[in-house]
């Protein structure tokens, strides 16, 4: 009996050790995958959480958010995080802290269905086993995708054995580094927008009843828990946002007591400069936007709702001037390398020690 | 329900977990209805075949009870038989899709069948109860590709009364672990590079690689069947006995499938051979005494091609087995004197491992026909990454140096950590997930 056990358990040790080493560390490439886990550092006291796509985890700056204003937030975004995505990672955030404000991002709501496992893996690897992530997955899978293997990830990784590289041995020892400044991936690099899409038409426009029901839901838990939702679409080109979804949203918004900000028509309103903010000709914003669209997001956030300025509480200011610290200097680095290379190389970054 | 999924592995922790606990007194009815749940899982329609032949045997079995004489018993007997080759045949030459484990459940009940049709007068049928009849069909381990076990032989474990025994469960588990590791690291892997291409070259290495694929797929779900009715108390037959050792065909076919083998021999061959048409044969000078064994075993041959296929290349390769065998035969007086005038040389290590290596040969030359049908792709050797061919290379000597030793561990603990190893192994190196396509086994399919 006493040798089985033993067994068993060098099993299932051996069992982990192999999941370690061979999950992707999402480190090297493709480290928006990092964000969904960095998020339980961050998590706690946030006044302000960011939910959404890639028009949030590169376009708000929480750092300059408490920079100027004094708030606190953080971001739970991920490459493509569709609507059923947001609300189980809202679901289980909630879990950890009560914010005053959700700002969710609405581009999800133009895919009604789901849309590739990878993106599904980049959003939902880093969540912590909970009955959230179960029912995430559930509503996420695509057609064949093996919904145990989002539990015992060596299931699905295993073939990586003859892929591992260094990064995998030293993240299998050593803790990984960051991406995200409380959920914000900075890129200082600059591409200006040099071609406007044309707007193609589309044979509906209706947004998907799937994606009302998630909005519902979302609107539901927050109201639940007394928390303000502002909806948001971010000043972003591409993907085409059309003025018939536009009107679907601000309707649904005045139907139901909600704030809603097409950011992309308040572009002159923030600041933004096509040549200067962003670093994929208009898809995503730069740091540069990114701060733009922090700060004035956070003075129309405290227009709707006095919040703590917080730089005069002694010790949260002490945490978040070594997050501007780390931030400043993943700048200067990624400056720095521009200057020398004409690219960035730098995502990822060490934080700075108590 | 496939052997290489969750549901199966869901079914079976079930089932394990009841029969050991609440269903102690009612377990065989147990395994009838996980065997109803893994069928009727694996197509609800080919549940009414299945009952279709339980029962028309049953009651052939209970008609032929009745009758004292062997003549009375043949109407009912005839009906049967008719009855269930013809499902068989309908299947096999139908485009309809082909009901899980046809050919072996209906092997496994005509035997039966055939051995109460032989009974003598006055003895009952073995079975009163038509539900014991539905498992000794329809048992799910053995169910899709065998072994095809006999009713005298599974009579005793099968409806017997089973406590948890560790020497039982662990040597179940190491079976089903060697069974997975044969299917998942080596036979998966090789599956996707079967084909014929590159001229004679190509065929002499696609006919060496599926001579070891279709050893691990066939043995690997064997292994998983045998080892899963071992953890319910339950010993099926072995159907292997390291074929890749024989040293002629006809011992190849004495080790390889051997309750298929064993099922011909009984069932068609010593009756064809007995059969008195056949024997009047042995009087005509012109086809001389052995004519009887070689009708015997071209039938037997011919018949052994089509149950695996009703296309051409499945009975050529029948009637090339049976071809060999009996050649094979027929040169036995010149092998006798070769082994007189050159004693040492016949029995050095050296002429046997010819002789083993020259059945291997010949044996994967003859299954080669299979790949014209079995071919899952072309990719050629070469496609194949170095690591994977190093994973392969490594975990083929591991089963040549280690499965028989591995079978051979007496002490629970060391079979228990010899199962977690392959377990992890397999975790690792396996050919599963995304970007495969775990194929069926391949003798699901005859």
């Amino acid at each position: 009996m006493r040798s089985s056990f033993l067994l068993i358990l060098g099993f299932v040790l051996c069992f982990a050790a192999a999941q370690r080493l061979l999950e992707p560390k999402y480190m090297t490439e493709t480290v928006d995958g990092a964000l969904t886990a960095e998020y339980y550092q961050d998590a706690g006291s946030n006044e302000v959480l960011f939910v959404g796509d890639c028009e949030v985890y590169e376009n708000f700056s929480p750092v300059e958010l408490y920079r100027e204003h004094g708030v606190t937030s953080t971001i739970r975004g991920g490459a493509q995080q569709l609507i059923w995505h947001s609300y189980y990672l809202l679901e289980e955030a909630l879990k950890h802290e009560t914010p005053k404000f959700v700002v969710f991002n609405v581009l999800a709501m133009k895919y009604g269905e789901p849309q590739s496992e990878p993106y599904n893996r980049l959003n939902l690897d880093g969540m912590r086993l909970s009955i959230s992530k179960l029912k995430a997955v559930s509503a996420s899978a695509t057609k064949g995708e093996d919904k145990i293997s989002y539990i015992l990830p060596l299931l699905r990784y295993h073939d990586r054995w003859s892929k591992l590289s260094l990064a995998d041995f030293k993240y299998f020892i050593q803790p990984r580094e960051k991406v995200g400044h409380n959920g914000y991936m900075m890129r200082s690099d600059t591409v200006p927008v040099d071609v406007v899409p044309i707007e193609e038409k589309l044979p509906n426009y209706d947004l998907a009843e799937q994606c009302w029901e998630y909005l519902d839901k979302i609107r539901d838990i927050c109201a639940q828990k007394n928390i303000k939702l502002v909806l948001v679409k971010a000043p972003t080109i591409y993907p085409f946002w059309h003025e018939q979804w536009d009107e679907q949203i601000a309707q649904y918004a005045q139907a139901n007591g909600l704030s809603y900000f097409n950011m992309l028509k308040l572009a002159d309103d923030i600041g933004i400069d096509w040549d200067t903010d962003t670093y994929d000709g208009g898809l995503h914003m730069n740091v540069q936007g990114a701060e733009k669209c922090a700060r004035w997001i956070g003075a129309k956030l405290k227009e709707m709702e006095s919040l703590s300025d917080f730089r005069l509480d002694p010790e949260v200011n002490e945490i978040w001037q070594r997050k501007i610290s780390d931030y400043e200097r993943m700048k200067a680095t990624q400056l720095d390398e521009l200057a020398e290379f004409g690219k960035i190389q730098t995502l990822t970054y060490r934080e700075s020690e108590q | 329900m496939r052997f290489v999924s969750y549901e199966f592995l869901l079914l079976l922790a079930v089932a394990l977990v009841l029969y050991y606990t609440a269903c102690r007194k009612c377990q065989w009815q147990l395994l009838l209805a996980a065997s109803a749940v893994f069928y009727a899982r694996s197509g609800a329609l080919h549940l009414l075949f299945i009952t279709a032949t339980v029962a028309s045997t049953f009651l052939a079995s209970m008609a032929m009870a009745k009758r004292e004489r062997k003549r009375e018993r043949r109407l009912p007997f005839a009906l049967c038989l008719v009855f269930n080759i013809g499902i068989l045949a309908f299947f096999k030459y139908s485009p309809l899709a082909f009901p899980l484990g046809l050919s072996f459940y209906t092997l496994q009940t005509m035997g039966y069948l055939i051995d109460c049709y032989r009974a003598r007068p006055g003895v009952k049928p073995a079975l009163s109860n038509p539900f014991k009849l539905a498992l000794f069909t329809s048992f799910f381990p053995q169910l899709t590709q065998g072994p095809i076990s006999r009713f005298g032989e599974l009579k005793d474990t099968l409806y017997a009364r089973h406590e948890l025994k560790a020497d039982d469960f662990t040597e179940g588990l190491l079976r089903v672990a060697l069974g997975l590791f044969k299917k998942l690291v080596i036979a998966e892997r090789l599956m996707p590079l079967l084909g014929i291409q590159g001229g004679f070259a190509g065929w002499c290495v696609s006919s060496l690689l599926y001579a070891v694929t279709i050893y691990c797929d066939f043995t690997g779900g064997l292994d998983i069947a045998i080892g899963v009715a071992r953890m319910f108390g339950i010993r099926l037959s072995e159907n292997f006995d390291r074929p890749f050792y024989a040293k002629s065909v006809s011992e190849y076919w004495r080790r390889w499938h051997m309750t298929m083998g064993s099922w011909f021999r009984d069932y068609i061959f010593y009756p064809m051979s007995l059969w008195k048409p056949v024997l009047r044969l042995s009087k005509v000078k012109a086809l001389g005494k052995r004519a009887p064994v070689w009708v015997a075993t071209t039938v037997t041959w011919l018949a052994t091609g089509l149950w695996h296929g009703a296309t051409w290349n499945f009975v050529l390769w029948g009637l090339l087995n049976g071809l060999v065998i009996l050649v094979s035969q027929e040169l036995t007086p010149f092998y006798k004197k070769f082994g007189k005038k050159y004693p040492k040389l016949s029995e050095s290590k050296v002429f046997s491992a010819f002789r083993v290596v020259r059945t291997f040969l010949l044996v994967a030359a003859i299954r080669s026909l299979d790949l014209l049908t079995l071919a899952s792709g072309k990719k050629g050797l070469l496609s194949l990454p170095v690591s994977a061919l190093i994973v392969l290379v490594a975990a083929v000597l591991l089963l040549v140096i280690g499965e028989h030793r591995m079978r051979k561990l007496q002490n629970p603990a060391a079979r228990m950590g010899a199962s977690l190893s392959l377990f992890l192994l397999t975790l690792v190196f396996g050919a599963y997930g995304a970007g495969y396509d775990v194929a069926s086994f391949i003798y699901t399919r005859f």
